[in-house]
């Protein structure tokens, strides 16, 4: 067969001989990840993101760092290597982690003592593993001392368990890893897709892809050598694009949402379960709670994927059964993302596989071009380091892995909210959320408030933000809309769904973009309209009429009759 | 024969309508206030149709916008609250100025409002002020943006102090608008703003606030006498500001008008043949000859929304029980979102996902609820139905003082033995 491509391995890429070595499609975790990766492996990388940095499953998720209990029955080693890494990521991004501490209830039944003993044995294992990620072990709870924990737990209880694991904002992850990469030299185009992917017609090879600026329409080409399609979800669509067919990136579509609560309810994550014998969630997270999640087949618009009704009765009967305080709080918003969920399972010896592979499209007839199926967040950096290592033989370097030995950006050094607060004679809370999402980067924020004080004015006030951020956001972070800042900043994101704010955020970004001030009413509609959105599947008595006065308040300050808020494309100036 | 009894429930604008009218045919007039709704919370624009919607088609057809003349029963009603500018026939509508740095129209608006009708060929001057949620460069950036050349204005932030003490930076809106009632406040006000003016020269200015500029009565006339410009204040949706000048002008009216009125919350309107009555969560019922139902909307508490899954059991509901409850319950009231969302359209309840908001040009579900009335305003039988708590309809001013004049007329007939509310259904 004269015309197959050479075995994978056999092949060697040359570096410099295009426009970029690699073009990676996707600002998801593992998008972000790699460029990270193989920029600082020397090479030369251009990332493509069709939406925002977070935009999909990344900036959707339950937001766990865990350590992989779930293969302790089948491989630990598995759960060691995520308990190391969950550890490196601590340590490469300290200020981004917190602590969420598990608790397990279990009801009354026939089989609740066995279930209990087994529970304890499985944690046991689980607690040899912990230091790797500084947890904490285990213990297991009678009935009353979970009541004492936390009072508002229902039912006829046996006992349970407490556990350890971590939290992550994952919208911080991907943008802390793109700006990161973006400082080691890769160019980062967000608002930006592939429309397609040029192979040589012999060989099959990939030269180039093409992309198109969603926002104002401007497309163009770049030439490259490699190509990495790290688009979750979209990974069959994106390998269509080259031409392959859909299958060879096959994955499973699951779709996940959460609700949020406007206030806090509990200190601790509580396990429950669905009338359908499925685990799910309540965790508080910062000054909200959050419930999750859901597992269905998601066949529908990946671009446009929000929680529906029924998914969030589902989640709130579940809940309401061990936790029933969930029913009198507000729900404020919900999210839904897509998991790329491994189509087929790998070999049993390798359980990592279950959770995502690398595969070589030299195998289907194009050469240089890579797709990453599934994955989670947890363990995005050794899936970067997997496909960088692919990558760096094929381009034939020697540099080994270091995303774990240097820190993200702001992770370097610990930043006392408290004195920052001080110093700038802003609100604690505020100071306290600004080291969160930026760690010492918050210096840069405190820079501008310096330089310009009126900077420290509090644009959000239910979360808070000040206005630095939000600049901030928008000059050195890749916000191009209010969408974005409050994906970056959480701007919005609470108890007045940016009713106070989306407004006054939609001007700061179109004076940092330099566009005319009629796109900041557009886009603070759109992103009150959207928002409004993922509430009206979760209304309830007072929701409902929160939600009416919303309407009224933006109907009266805005307009909400602008023809395309419910276009997908905004249409920017060139 | 006695003057008829009339109980109007609820103290927003319908409920007012209704007094005015009930009490101008004769009838003795008691109104049940529950609290704060919609009219108590509006921003200061009066429309009869949606601003947003009016401009839209205006511009789809070309026409230009125009101030329409109100009807002679609304001018009386808008004349005896004395709180609204109402646009002469045929002139261009007033054009306000928003916090979120648009201009609009409106048919007519609370008069602390800033016309920028009134300041053409003039510099709107915006002080700025250390306050979240009012930055005037940028209002002033995206304002320039907003107006045509038509407008004939122009605008400038400047630094002139407007606050007078460090905590006036993080008390609410209306707080400060209520130090401006004060006329010592007022004149220091316009004294650390002289100056700036002088130097612009008074022919060629006015002066944009926030909603600052009095809470039980409006400032803004004030000032202007004393700056010699136009003064107003930005419309805000959020500051309460216009809702606060509107309850006042609403108690000196019922005041005027000499009805009674009960603090309560009322639970149940029974009508049908006997004597209405009307029971209140405390205290005794009051018995009278007809009702209005002036409950508002969502927002005013009046139509409530509840899934079955909220209140129910921890179990989940065994019974399906309607969405939407009417607040007071009145027998056989019907109540519904309109078109799709009734009770079936899904197994456990109306599925609001895509229609809770408006989209494009049609309105959204929350905001159309509310309970059906037959032509005539009649709810059931000696009970008649005004404002937001109506299904359908706009949510605007005019058409809650439309409808309430229209329902406290149709009261106060009641003595007329075969009165439209005797032959309800
Ligand atoms: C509900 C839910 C809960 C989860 N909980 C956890 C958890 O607790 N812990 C955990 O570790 N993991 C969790 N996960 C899994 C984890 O979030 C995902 O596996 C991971 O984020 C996948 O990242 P990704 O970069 O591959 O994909 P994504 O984050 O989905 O990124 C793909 C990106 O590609 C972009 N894109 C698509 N097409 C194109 C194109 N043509 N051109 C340019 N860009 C394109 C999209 O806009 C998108 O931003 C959860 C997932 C879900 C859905
Ligand atoms: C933020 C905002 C901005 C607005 N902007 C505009 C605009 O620009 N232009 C425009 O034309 N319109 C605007 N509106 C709409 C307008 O204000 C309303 O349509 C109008 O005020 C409705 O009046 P109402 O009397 O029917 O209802 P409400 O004012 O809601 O009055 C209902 C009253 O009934 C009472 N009540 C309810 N149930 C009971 C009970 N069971 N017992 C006793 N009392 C009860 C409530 O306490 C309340 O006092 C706006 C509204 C809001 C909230």
């Amino acid at each position: 067969m004269p015309d197959a491509p050479p075995p994978p391995s056999s092949r060697s890429l040359p570096r410099g001989a295009a426009d970029v070595d690699i073009v990676v499609i996707g600002g998801g975790v593992n998008g972000v990840g790699v460029a990270r990766d193989a920029t600082m492996r020397g090479l030369k990388v251009a990332l493509f993101e069709r939406n925002d940095l977070a935009f999909g499953a990344s900036g959707n998720s339950s937001g766990m760092i865990h350590g992989g209990p779930r293969y302790l029955t089948y491989d630990p080693a598995v759960t060691e290597t995520s308990c190391r890494d969950s550890g490196h990521i601590q340590a490469i991004a300290p200020h981004l982690l917190f602590r969420i501490p598990f608790l397990m209830p279990v009801e009354k039944s026939a089989r609740a003592k066995v279930m209990l003993t087994l529970m304890d044995g499985f944690f046991q294992a689980y607690d040899e593993f912990q230091p790797l990620k500084r947890g904490k072990p285990h213990a297991r709870l009678t009935a009353d001392e979970l009541h004492a924990l936390e009072p508002g737990l229902r039912g006829d209880l046996e006992g349970g368990m407490s556990f350890d694991e971590w939290g992550i904002d994952g919208a911080r992850l991907c943008t802390a890893n793109a700006l990161d990469a973006r400082e080691r030299g890769a160019k980062i185009h967000v608002g930006t897709t592939i429309e397609s992917i040029e192979r040589k017609p012999d060989s099959g090879e990939v030269v180039a892809v093409r992309w198109r600026d969603l926002r104002n329409g401007r497309t163009g080409r770049m030439t490259t050598t490699a190509i990495v399609n790290a688009t979750g979800a979209w990974a069959p669509i994106t390998a269509a694009l080259g031409g392959l067919e859909a299958k060879r990136a096959r994955l499973r579509p699951g779709k996940g949402i959460h609700i949020a609560y406007d206030r806090r309810l509990t200190n601790y994550a509580i396990g429950a379960t669905t009338i359908d014998g499925r685990q799910i969630f309540v965790e508080p997270w910062q000054n909200m709670t959050v419930v999750g999640t859901t597992d269905d087949d998601f066949y529908g618009d990946l671009d446009d994927c929000t929680a529906n009704s029924e998914e969030v009765r589902y989640l709130v009967q579940g809940i309401a059964r061990v936790f029933p305080a969930i029913r009198s709080a507000r729900a404020i918003h919900t999210w839904a993302g897509v998991r790329p969920t491994l189509y087929a399972y790998g070999k049993m010896e390798d359980a990592l596989s279950r959770e995502h592979e690398v595969v070589d499209h030299a195998a289907h007839g194009a050469p240089g071009l890579y797709s990453m199926i599934g994955g989670k967040l947890a363990s995005y950096r050794l899936f970067a380091e997997e496909m960088t290592d692919t990558l760096a033989t094929q381009f034939r370097l020697g540099s080994p892995c270091s995303t774990h030995k240097s820190s993200l950006p702001g992770g370097d050094e610990v930043v006392d909210p408290f004195a920052l607060a001080q110093r700038l004679e802003i609100d604690a809370v505020a100071a306290r959320r600004l080291v969160y999402r930026h760690g010492s980067r918050a210096a840069l924020i405190e820079e501008r408030i310096r330089e310009r004080p009126r900077e420290a004015a509090v644009v959000c006030p239910c979360e808070p933000v000040l206005e630095a951020e939000v600049r901030h956001a928008v000059a050195e972070e890749m916000a191009r809309s209010v969408d974005d800042v409050a994906r970056r900043t959480r701007l919005g994101l609470g108890a007045c769904g940016g009713m106070r704010c989306a407004a006054r955020c939609g001007q700061i970004v179109v004076e940092e973009r330099g566009l005319p001030p009629r796109f900041a009413r557009e886009m603070a509609a759109r992103f009150l309209v959207r928002r409004a959105r993922t509430r009206a599947v979760a209304l309830g008595p007072e929701q409902a009429r929160q939600e009416a006065l919303a309407i009224a308040s933006a109907r009266a300050e805005l307009g909400l009759l602008d023809a395309n808020l419910d276009s997908q494309t905004e249409s920017e100036p060139r | 024969m006695s003057a008829p009894r009339v109980v109007i429930v609820g103290s927003g604008l319908a409920a007012l309508a209704a007094a005015f009218t009930a009490s101008r045919g004769g009838a003795e007039v008691t109104l049940v206030s529950g609290g704060v709704g919609a009219s108590a919370l509006y921003a200061g624009a009066v429309d009869d149709v949606p601003w947003d919607e009016l401009e839209r088609s205006a511009e789809i057809s070309g026409a230009a916008l125009e101030a329409r003349p109100l009807p002679a029963e609304l001018s009386a009603f808008a004349e005896a609250l004395d709180l609204w500018r109402v646009a002469e026939d045929g002139a261009p509508p007033p054009r306000l100025v928003t916090t979120a740095g648009i201009t609009r129209s409106a048919q007519a608006h609370d008069r602390a409002l800033l016309d920028l009708g009134t300041c053409r060929g003039r510099t709107v001057l915006v002080p700025r002020a250390e306050r979240a949620g009012w930055d005037a460069d940028s209002l002033v950036r995206c304002l320039r943006g907003a107006v045509s050349p038509a407008d004939e204005v122009d605008l400038a932030a400047i630094g002139a102090p407007v606050l007078r003490f460090d905590e006036e930076r993080d008390i609410v809106d209306v707080d400060l608008a209520a130090r401006h009632d004060d006329d010592a406040r007022l004149a220091w006000l316009a004294s650390t703003l002289a100056a700036e003016i002088e130097r612009w020269g008074r022919a060629s200015v006015a002066l944009l606030l926030g909603p600052w500029l009095g809470a039980s009565r409006y400032r803004a006339d004030a000032l202007s006498a004393r700056l010699g410009v136009p003064v107003g204040e930005a419309l805000s949706a959020t500051s309460g500001t216009a809702g606060a000048r509107f309850e006042r002008a609403r108690d000196a009216l019922l005041d005027k008008l000499g009805a009674r009125v009960v603090a309560g919350w009322v639970t149940r309107v029974e009508g049908g043949a006997a004597k209405p009555r009307v029971v209140l969560r405390a205290g005794e019922p009051l018995a009278c000859d007809v009702v209005v139902l002036a409950t508002g909307g969502l927002i005013g508490g009046g139509v409530r929304y509840a899934p079955p899954e909220y209140g129910a059991p921890a179990e989940g509901a065994k019974a399906v029980r309607p969405p939407l409850t009417l607040s007071p319950e009145v027998a056989g009231a019907h109540l519904s979102f309109g078109g799709d969302h009734g009770p079936a359209s899904s197994t456990q309840g109306p599925v609001l996902d895509e229609r809770a908001w408006p989209r494009g040009p049609e309105d959204g579900a929350l905001e159309r609820c509310g309970v059906w009335v037959d032509e005539r305003g009649h709810l059931a039988k000696k009970v008649l139905a005004a404002g937001d708590v109506v299904f359908g309809g706009r949510r605007t001013v005019l058409r809650a003082v439309a409808s309430g004049l229209a329902a406290g007329r149709a009261a106060a007939a009641l003595d007329r033995p075969e009165s439209p509310a005797e032959r309800a259904p």
